[in-house]
């Protein structure tokens, strides 16, 4: 009754006319919209495959600039368990039968006997009552101990995971190199199936052309003796990944990838022959790091198809120069970020050859006698630079 | 005593009230004193008419089998992020004479901006990569018709390009040329012909 006199005369009125339930639902609807507000700002992360395919969405949180994400964002990686004790605030994941660990507070992470230890700038911490990874753990740590590249964009709030095709510790390109004596080529008769490629003005489609020159060449080393495989026989369709997982897995010493060019300019004709560098014509990488080795880290060594950039080089010249009787127009040879090429780790290169936008090349390619002649071409460039690497190597 | 709650309860509810209330339209900081609003610094918001400026984009010439350049005048906004995405606009809807644009017909820029480390996000409609002709070279000339402009054009505060379709990475335009990740906007050597 006290409380009630003391307080103003206007305000008691107010209190007076408000029913209770009509009050509080005013009450609720305030403190809704103020939690929605707090929600709708709350950063989230999207975990994408090599495909761009949607696979984990995350909610973040920052703190003191740093962004960390909850374990559940590890869910993106397939294979990867996890598991969080709560009172001793410890995370175990396992993956491919390895095991490392993380304590909350603790920047250590703890990995198996003989291996490197890492140490976050920022170590993971208990937010809101939920362990959280700093972003650092999933962009430098998680690529070490997996087959998984990560790359974090903050524009975008996506973390992109592509699946690299080797890591082995310690490897260099000169002992995988040696591991098989016998020379094998893989040769990867671009496009197939639905994916056609580049198609001429008579109706002549890539994807047939180049299948035609991949077995002509096979023929041709089978004559002479040599391995070869080809990432398709017939006109089926194969994603990149897969042709690169097949060359990777048979370790060949050269990768031989076959297309066939197409120009806005029914003029441009000839072959060209590309190299895979991030560092090139266009550049995705900044030359000096190609010479430092970016991703280096620790013992562990993630490879890179250009390591075999000096004998891809080596193994377009003499191809290049095989090929010049071949076609009225000189050969260039660009370097470029080739997707097609990237992820094997061998040398590669690939060769364009000719223009189905031009009447005069398209002709060419039609001509089988004239595919033959280029298969051979390619196979004398093949063997010139593999006899020219055996002498260097002393073998 | 049910008279009591009510009023302990009423009056707790007003003060709720009010806290709310005092945090929503509490002032964030202290205005010392009114500063004058921008005047013209974005003149598109006033209404007025842009002022025409010479800009570069770069094109296929079919003799000379390069990217060329070629001079157009356009309406420029002030702003980096518009006056970017004006420029490549222009870049996939003109066709000059005796010159081939390496960008497929049809293609529309959804979306042009910067971000904090002077890379642009570039980001077409899918027809980039559909309606491309494929093709190594044509890839080529396509990633390297747009680098090519925004380097003209924005020399200083761009760096690097990311190019999206329909709003994510894409490995590539037609199978070859890897852009997955932002392409610096320095070109590389120009490789030797022989």
């Amino acid at each position: 009754m006290i409380a009630y006199t003391a307080l103003p005369q206007k305000t008691c009125e107010i209190v007076r006319c408000f029913d209770m339930p009509r009050f509080f639902l005013v009450i609720i609807i305030l403190l809704c919209t103020c939690v929605n507000v707090s929600f709708a700002q709350t950063p989230s992360i999207r975990f994408i495959n090599e495909n761009g395919r949607s696979l984990v969405s995350v909610k973040t949180v920052i703190e003191n600039g740093v962004t960390y994400l909850p374990i559940g964002a590890m869910d993106a990686f397939p294979d990867l368990k996890h598991r969080y004790t709560r009172p001793t605030k410890r995370l175990i994941l396992t993956l491919n039968g390895k095991k490392i660990s993380l304590s909350m507070g603790n920047p250590a992470v703890e990995r198996e006997a003989g291996e490197q230890p890492i140490t976050l700038a920022t170590p993971p911490q208990v937010i809101n009552q939920q362990p959280m990874l700093p972003i650092q753990f999933f962009t430098t740590v998680l690529p070490q101990i997996s087959n998984f590249n990560v790359s974090y964009n903050p524009t975008l709030q996506r973390i992109r995971i592509t699946e690299r095709m080797v890591l082995i510790p310690n490897v260099t390109p000169t002992t995988l190199a040696e591991s098989q004596d016998a020379f094998l080529l893989i040769i990867d008769p671009g496009h197939g199936g639905t994916d056609t490629g580049c198609k001429g003005k008579t109706g002549i489609l890539e994807k047939n052309i180049v299948l035609a020159l991949a077995e002509q060449i096979e023929v041709l080393c089978e004559q002479r003796e040599v391995p070869v495989l080809l990432t398709r026989k017939e006109d089926s369709e194969r994603r990149a990944i897969d042709r690169i997982r097949f060359a990777n897995r048979n370790r060949a010493q050269l990768f031989l990838s076959l297309h066939c060019n197409a120009s806005p300019s029914p003029n441009e004709k000839g072959i060209h022959i590309y190299i895979n560098n991030s560092s090139g014509k266009l550049q995705s990488k900044k030359p000096v790091d190609a010479a430092n080795g970016m991703l280096s880290r620790g013992k562990i060594r993630a490879l890179s198809q250009e390591d075999f950039l000096e004998e891809s080089r080596q193994f377009a010249t003499h191809i290049q120069k095989a090929l010049a009787p071949f076609t009225s127009t000189p050969i260039p040879l660009t370097e470029l970020p080739m997707i097609t090429l990237s992820g094997v780790y061998m040398p590669a290169i690939l060769i364009e050859i000719g223009y189905l936008s031009s009447r005069a090349d398209e002709a060419r390619l039609i001509d089988v006698a004239n595919i033959a002649s280029i298969a051979t071409g390619i196979m004398q460039g093949i063997q010139t630079a593999n006899s020219a690497a055996e002498a260097v190597n002393g073998k | 005593m049910k008279r009591i709650i009510k009023i302990v309860i009423g009056t707790s509810a007003v003060i709720l009230v009010v806290v709310l209330a005092l945090i929503v339209f509490w002032p964030k900081s202290p205005q010392p004193s009114p500063t004058p609003p921008p005047i013209a610094t974005d003149i598109d918001s006033l209404g007025l008419e842009l002022p025409l400026q010479q800009s570069t984009l770069f094109f296929y010439d079919a003799n000379a089998l390069e990217l060329t350049r070629h001079e157009v005048q356009l309406r420029l906004s002030q702003d980096t992020d518009k006056r970017l995405e004006e420029i490549v606009k222009a870049l996939t809807e003109t066709s000059p004479d005796d010159l081939i644009n390496p960008i497929p017909k049809g293609t529309s820029l959804y979306a042009a901006y910067l971000d904090d480390h002077s890379t642009a996000y570039l980001d077409f409609s899918r027809d980039l990569a559909d309606a491309h002709i494929v093709g190594t070279m044509a890839e080529f000339l396509t990633v390297s018709a747009i680098l090519q402009t925004v380097q003209a054009n924005f020399p200083d505060q761009i760096r690097r390009v990311q190019i999206l379709i329909e709003g994510q990475e894409v490995d590539t335009l037609a199978g070859h040329i890897d852009i997955s990740k932002p392409l610096f906007l320095q070109m590389g050597p120009q490789m030797g012909v022989e």
